[in-house]
């Protein structure tokens, strides 16, 4: 057998609006099973690329593939239903559902009927903590229980790759760390993960390899601890930061 | 079982309550008759409305092809029910396929769909308004014959009656069994947020079609039965933007959220619009209709989710109680 | 079709364009700014109609003259309405709104109906029956007036809109509430404008119409169907996407009324939107326009 397959492809990703280029030539590749990490301040272009991956923007140029499989120009659900899931950076739940019947939504991907939907719901429910909420109107819950629903509706469309866009921000110190573990749990159950996250610490603990995204262009890539110790990032990102 | 079917089971034992009344006397029965039939309409009517997000304003056009198929098919072919209730679905199915690809390839969504649709039920309005072959703006009678069972037509009006009660009990029924599947699930996601749906893995276009077609079809069934009731169709009752308005006001004042929330608000508002009309006379034309936009504007304003909202809540006020406790389970689960 | 009818029918839609471009106006102001449709916009036009016509019959005002009443009092009825029924309506969710402005219209309507019964009223002077030549066509004095009227304050409305502090806020507000709310702009103050300058618009065009134009209870429900198919036509709240689309409308209609029946001619507009979503499926809606 060969060198193994990467789970993710993506080369020379750009995308504009207008005449603005938000991303332009980003290439990187995801292994099964990693936990792969995008850094970059604000207005990099981290969420662009996302949904770029996502089906939710048309790229502007360059290719992306899924286990081999080019997926650039899919729908966002034909992406979903190869197993691809996203979390999205502003936490909304379905209005006027209850937070099981939210992950029920998810489910329906791979699971038609109604009770097995639900049955798989909670499923993915108890896998981030939140079984006994199940019957809660979503729109009641915290901000920390809400992107613990946003997991769990996407891990219950049962993906490959899990893309999550900033987990992290603006929660406790407590919270965080409860959501790291989860993310890490997740991750040993099979689920490979590309996350955005501006927190170093958490993004040098739980990533093996990162990009670092800055102005929409790719700085740097590799093993985790590498990039952080690239020159460049550190002027541009962390230098900036720490002064 | 029995519980996810109470939301029809329930309108359909009142609605049979309702038919029974109406037995007793035939002004009774002419109103329930509207109410069964224009109410199932706006139940339809908001599969999309309410749950979808997707606000209709052309829905007349639908039901006027369900009217205009029965007549047109009597009159120019002599088709009877069994053959021009089927075509009629299946035009409206069509046309509403059409339509909604148009619209959502557009990228209309909120105000702008319900204008496009608007707009769409004009030109068919004015069309047959302007055609001579199907009674331009007088109508078409439909003759009677005697061969009267096949071309549905009684002496009496409680057999329409009937009929009209199972159309509703199918519309309630097909509802909620789609409902409480998985389309009633991605309707109500596309409703709220279509980004995040299709991220979930919700087809949207498919989803949104679907619920456009079934709408459309049991639109198209509630006029062709209409045709048939009254053995008559013009332009300004089957295909005018008063009728679409109608359902409009039905569902808001009834409530959106509900599945029977429209048949409420028709049910309200057609004998009150009766009594209206009975005690006020035909002198002052028009009063009625103000009391009536003044009713709707206040209950817009004032009851968003409708008085069946209220009522709803009312009545699952015990289930509240229960999500409180949950609510208290984590920290009780945080203190040990 | 001969050249003459043509450039005739060609002539008579663009005047009818601007009158339509002036109506429409009022409605995408009110929608871009709020994000709020009223169905209601065409009966504040059948008001101001009726408003032009009493003050012809009963004081002898002359139409352009009795525009300086009849504005105001639009205006006046637009800056009422906000306070009274928009600014609630604008808590409710989209569907309500769309039925508390569907009321008002139908409100509207049946109000006029008991006022002045169904009867089609017009304001006949000595110069409703005077026409210009033009070349070889002719142009009727009335709809002349109100075509002309409508040019200029389409250009004073422009004139508004970019070069006065009113305007420049009427834009930010329409780009984005919550950042103009945050640089401190009095948010219902400028809704309150836009409604007020959205009916006063109104106020100018019916006195001006009615002298071209027959008056009655339902004379706004078609305008107002077709003031929305202009700004669907023209892109959804441009101001250069308004007169293209009304201009386009104007000629459509007048073009297709010289070879067709007049009820199959009336299709038109919606045949044109039609046409339009068709052959532009990807432009024309603003791609950021949903949330």
């Amino acid at each position: 057998m060969s060198a193994p397959q990467p789970l993710l492809a993506v080369a020379g990703l750009g995308k504009s609006f207008g005449g603005l280029k938000a991303v332009s030539d980003v290439s990187f590749t995801v292994m099964p099973g990693e936990i792969f990490g995008i850094i970059g301040p604000n207005g990099a272009g981290k969420t662009t690329l996302f949904n770029c991956l996502s089906g939710l923007l048309p790229l502007s140029a360059g290719t992306v593939h899924l286990d081999g499989r080019r997926i650039d120009g899919l729908r966002p659900h034909e992406i979903c239903r190869l197993g691809l899931a996203r979390t999205f950076q502003i936490v909304r739940p379905f209005h006027g559902m209850s937070v099981l019947e939210n992950v029920k939504v998810a489910a329906f991907a791979r699971h038609p009927a109604s009770a097995a939907a639900e049955q798989h719901a909670r499923l993915a429910l108890g896998r981030v903590g939140m079984a006994h909420l199940a019957d809660l109107d979503a729109e009641r819950l915290s901000v920390a229980e809400m992107r613990r629903l946003e997991i769990a509706r996407a891990i219950a469309t049962e993906p490959r790759l899990l893309l999550l866009d900033e987990m992290l921000a603006g929660l406790t110190a407590t919270e965080a760390a409860a959501l790291c573990e989860q993310i890490r749990r997740i991750n040993a159950e099979g689920v490979t993960i590309m996350m955005v996250e501006h927190s170093v610490p958490i993004i040098s603990e739980l990533c093996g390899n990162a990009i670092v995204l800055n102005f929409g262009e790719m700085l740097a890539s590799g093993a985790t601890r590498a990039v952080l110790d690239d020159a460049q990032v550190q002027e541009a990102y962390l230098g900036s930061a720490a002064s | 079982m029995l519980r996810r079917f109470l939301p029809a089971l329930v309108p359909t034992m009142l609605a049979i309550a309702g038919f029974g009344v109406g037995l007793a006397d035939p002004y009774f029965m002419e109103i329930f008759i509207m109410v069964g039939l224009i109410g199932t309409v706006a139940v339809a009517w908001n599969l999309m409305a309410g749950f979808t997000g997707l606000v209709s304003l052309g829905h007349s056009l639908f039901f006027g092809i369900g009217a205009y198929t029965v007549a047109y098919g009597q009159v120019g072919f002599g088709l009877g029910p069994l053959a021009t209730w089927p075509i009629a679905m299946l035009m409206a199915a069509a046309s509403a396929l059409c339509i909604g690809l148009l619209c959502f390839r557009y990228g209309l969504r909120g105000y702008f769909f319900s204008i496009a649709t608007l707009a769409f039920s004009e030109v068919a309005f004015l069309l047959v308004s302007a055609t001579l072959w199907l009674g331009r703006s007088d109508g078409m009678m439909l003759p009677s014959s005697p061969d009267a069972l096949r071309y549905l037509q009684f002496d009496h009006k409680w057999p329409y009656g009937l009929i009209i009660v199972a159309f509703l009990a199918l519309t309630l029924f097909l509802s909620q069994a789609f409902l409480t599947a998985r389309p009633g699930y991605y309707w109500r996601a596309l409703r709220d947020n279509e980004g995040a749906a299709e991220a979930l893995g919700v087809p949207a276009m498919r989803y949104k079609l679907l619920v456009f077609a079934l709408s459309a079809v049991l639109t198209a069934l509630g006029g062709a039965i209409f045709a048939n009731t009254f053995a008559f169709v013009d332009p300004r009752s089957t295909l005018g933007v008063e009728l679409s308005i109608q359902l409009l006001v039905f569902g808001i004042i009834g409530g959106l959220g509900l599945l029977w929330g429209p048949l409420l608000g028709a049910a309200l508002l057609i004998p009150a619009g009766e009594l209206l009309r009975t005690y006020l006379g035909s002198g002052f034309h028009g009063i009625n209709i103000v009391a009536y936009a003044l009713l709707m504007i206040v209950l817009a304003l004032l009851l968003p989710q409708g008085l069946g909202g209220v009522l709803g809540a009312r009545l699952a006020r015990p289930s509240a109680e229960k999500r409180a406790t949950a609510d208290q389970a984590p920290a009780v689960e945080a203190a040990s | 079709m001969s050249t003459t009818i043509f450039l005739q029918a060609l002539l008579s839609g663009l005047t009818n364009g601007a009158i339509y471009a002036l109506v429409a106006v009022g409605l995408t102001l009110v929608f871009g700014v709020m994000r709020i449709v009223n169905f209601a916009h065409g009966e504040f036009l059948m008001l101001a109609m009726y408003g032009g016509y009493l003050a012809f019959t009963f004081l002898g005002l002359d139409p352009i003259l009795a525009v300086f009443l009849v504005a105001p009092v639009l205006m006046l009825m637009g800056y009422l309405l906000f306070d009274g029924l928009i600014r609630p309506a604008l808590k409710v969710p989209e569907i309500n709104q769309m039925a508390v402005t569907l009321g008002l219209s139908l409100l509207l309507q049946y109000l006029a109906l008991v006022a002045f019964k169904a009867d089609n009223l017009l304001v006949t002077q000595e110069r409703s029956t005077a026409s210009i030549w033009l070349g070889p066509v002719l142009i009727q004095m009335p709809q002349a007036i109100a075509a002309l009227a409508s040019i200029i304050l389409l250009g004073l409305f422009y004139l508004v809109l970019r070069k006065t502090d009113l305007g420049l806020i009427m834009r930010v507000v329409s780009q984005s509430r919550d950042g103009a709310a945050l640089s401190g702009i009095d948010i219902s103050g400028t809704y309150r404008w836009a409604m007020a300058i959205g009916l006063g618009t109104l106020g100018i065009a019916g006195p001006l119409m009615v002298s071209a134009l027959y008056v009655n209870p339902h004379v706004g429900q078609l305008f107002t169907l077709k003031a929305f198919v202009i700004v669907i036509v023209g892109g959804m709240g441009s101001f250069g996407g308004v007169l293209i689309g009304a201009l386009l409308v104007g000629i459509a209609e007048s073009i297709a009324a010289s070879w067709l029946t007049a009820s199959v001619a009336a299709a038109v507009p919606f045949a044109l939107l039609i046409l339009v979503m068709l052959l532009r499926p990807e432009g024309l809606v603003p791609a950021g326009g949903s949330r």
